[in-house]
């Protein structure tokens, strides 16, 4: 996990799962998004859209953005719902 | 930043994928018996119908029985398209599961009332399941080649029931014969095996390589062009049979299809041995074996064309049933139910409280005896099956037998899991 900032004050929490089998991707997300500070943002790397993370980031009320490329893969941003 | 309104695809309760594969390994089992209690006499001719009992009791009762509960999760989940009347999928369990037992038992002529029964529970699963399934894979664009590898697996699958069905009423006496013997059971097994099961299986594997063992994608074009040429010889076998085409027609247009399973398997293998993680499991195995019988299968249906001898039939029926399909859908369960028992029942505590890993779930050691027992069925049955071995072919059904119990047993270990016990 590298963190780093983006210019709009959120903190980023890179979430590499591009080598992990399943299910450590949505292990890896869940526990980092448990720790979720409001001023975070979790973003996931993955080699294809992780469709069984979906309906447990809407059972945590999360927020999402995705992004999928030309190859499958995709970025996931990933935040807590706002108040 | 702001929400890209995902689609929540949502997987299917629990119970509906594990109803059907805890039932596979229960006609296994049956399979296993009939085959310790009939020996080598259940492979002399493909015609006796209590051989063709024999492989429906694999086709019906193993390969189609963990075949829809695999399509019913993951039309959701891969693919995004969502199943209609999700809970008549348990109907669709219970009358599969009558209706095979139903066809078993008319077809060894234990009472006449069985055939009706048998065509009417089979039909209307069917019917109900063909029409959830089409529904929702017509439903979805058709970009990927997963997608089109399932439409080609339920289109042939539809045909071929449809031949079964007219076949067992001819039987049964309730209609007359529409179609010619020889070219009805040709054309029942062409769709069945090499479309529905071989569709899917193939299609799936372009997916679940990469996902399950860290490999590279499978190529796209390579992909495309597998499923092109595949549905190609399909289409044209079915035609060449229906018109009592001559043997050099027949392999004309079969090798276009023997080439793809070639270049599909080696593929495949090639990927399997570059994966990421140089972990060797039992689900890995299955699927090793399972990728060298499916091509020599087909070359054993091809040279039959011209040397017409029933061995070779049997070397087909064995090493695509057994080599390939059972095979490998019994290392598909390996890695499909535990990861539905973590999804289900422990994802929810991630980060809560201590999950259990998938190999908690379901261990390695459990797993790697009954892959033994596996491999042994299969390497006794095809010579006693060939050679007429007696002895070999009932010993071939006690492992059978045991390799089926066991599966049994590691699926129901993994199925009793729950949240509560794994804390304790
Ligand atoms: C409703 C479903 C089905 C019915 C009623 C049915 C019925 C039949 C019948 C009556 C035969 C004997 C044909 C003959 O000798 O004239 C047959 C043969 C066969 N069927 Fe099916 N079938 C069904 C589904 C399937 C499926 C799904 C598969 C494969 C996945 C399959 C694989 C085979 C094979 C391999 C044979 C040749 C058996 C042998 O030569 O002993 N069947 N089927």
């Amino acid at each position: 996990m590298i963190p780093d900032s983006v210019s709009c004050g959120y903190s980023v929490i890179t979430v590499d799962c591009r080598d992990l089998e399943p299910p450590e991707p949505l292990v890896l997300v869940l526990e980092a998004i448990e720790k979720l500070e409001p001023y975070e943002v979790v973003k996931m790397l993955h080699r294809h859209s992780p469709k069984m993370l979906f309906p447990k980031l809407e059972e945590r009320k999360m927020q999402t953005h995705l992004k999928e490329f030309e190859d499958g893969s995709i970025e996931l941003w990933i935040w807590k719902e706002d108040k | 930043m702001r929400s890209s309104g995902l689609s929540l695809d949502q997987a299917p309760p629990e119970d509906i994928p594990f109803r059907f594969f805890i039932t596979a390994p229960v006609f296994g089992l049956l399979a296993g018996s009939f085959v310790l209690y009939r020996g080598s006499s259940l492979f002399s001719s493909s015609w006796s119908f209590e051989t063709i009992a024999l492989t429906h009791l694999i086709t019906l009762g193993w390969v189609i029985m963990v075949m829809m509960g695999a399509f019913y999760q993951m039309v959701p989940v891969l693919v995004g398209g969502q199943v209609p009347w999700i809970s008549f999928s348990r109907l669709v369990h219970a009358l599969l599961s009558l209706g095979v037992i139903a066809l078993i038992g008319g077809l060894l002529q234990y009472s006449p009332l069985l055939y009706p029964l048998a065509i009417s529970t089979l039909l209307l699963a069917f019917i109900i399941f063909l029409t959830q399934l089409l529904t929702a894979l017509f439903s979805v664009e058709a970009k990927r080649p997963i997608v089109t590898a399932m439409r080609i697996s339920l289109v042939s699958l539809t045909f071929a029931v449809l031949l079964g069905i007219l076949e067992i009423g001819t039987f049964s006496g309730l209609w007359p014969a529409l179609l010619d013997r020889t070219i009805l059971k040709s054309l029942h097994i062409t769709l069945a095996l090499t479309g529905a099961v071989g569709g899917l299986i193939v299609g799936v594997g372009f997916h679940v390589i990469p996902m399950f063992y860290l490999s590279s994608p499978f190529p796209q074009q390579r992909a495309v062009w597998i499923l092109r040429t595949g549905m190609f010889s399909l289409a044209a076998v079915s035609l060449s049979l229906l018109l009592s085409a001559n043997s050099t027609t027949l392999l004309l247009v079969t090798l276009p299809g023997v080439l793809a399973s070639i270049i599909y398997a080696a593929t495949v293998l090639r990927m399997l041995q570059q994966r990421k993680r140089k972990v060797v499991d039992a689900t890995l195995r299955f699927w090793q074996i399972g990728l060298l019988a499916f091509p020599f299968s087909l070359l054993c249906l091809t040279v039959s064309f011209f040397w017409t001898d029933e061995r070779l039939l049997f070397g087909f029926g064995l090493l695509f049933l057994l080599g390939f399909a059972v095979t490998i859908t019994n290392g598909m369960l390996y890695k499909i139910v535990p990861f539905l028992i973590w999804f289900h029942r422990f994802s929810s505590l991630v980060g809560k409280a201590k999950v259990p890993l998938l190999k908690d779930i379901l261990p390695e050691k459990r797993t790697r005896g009954q892959l033994h027992f596996a491999t042994l069925a299969l390497f006794l049955l095809l010579p006693g099956a060939i050679l007429q071995i007696d002895g070999l072919v009932r010993i071939a059904g006690v492992c059978w037998m045991v390799s089926s119990l066991w599966l049994g047993l590691n699926l129901m270990h993994a199925l009793r899991l729950k949240p509560v016990l794994y804390e304790q």
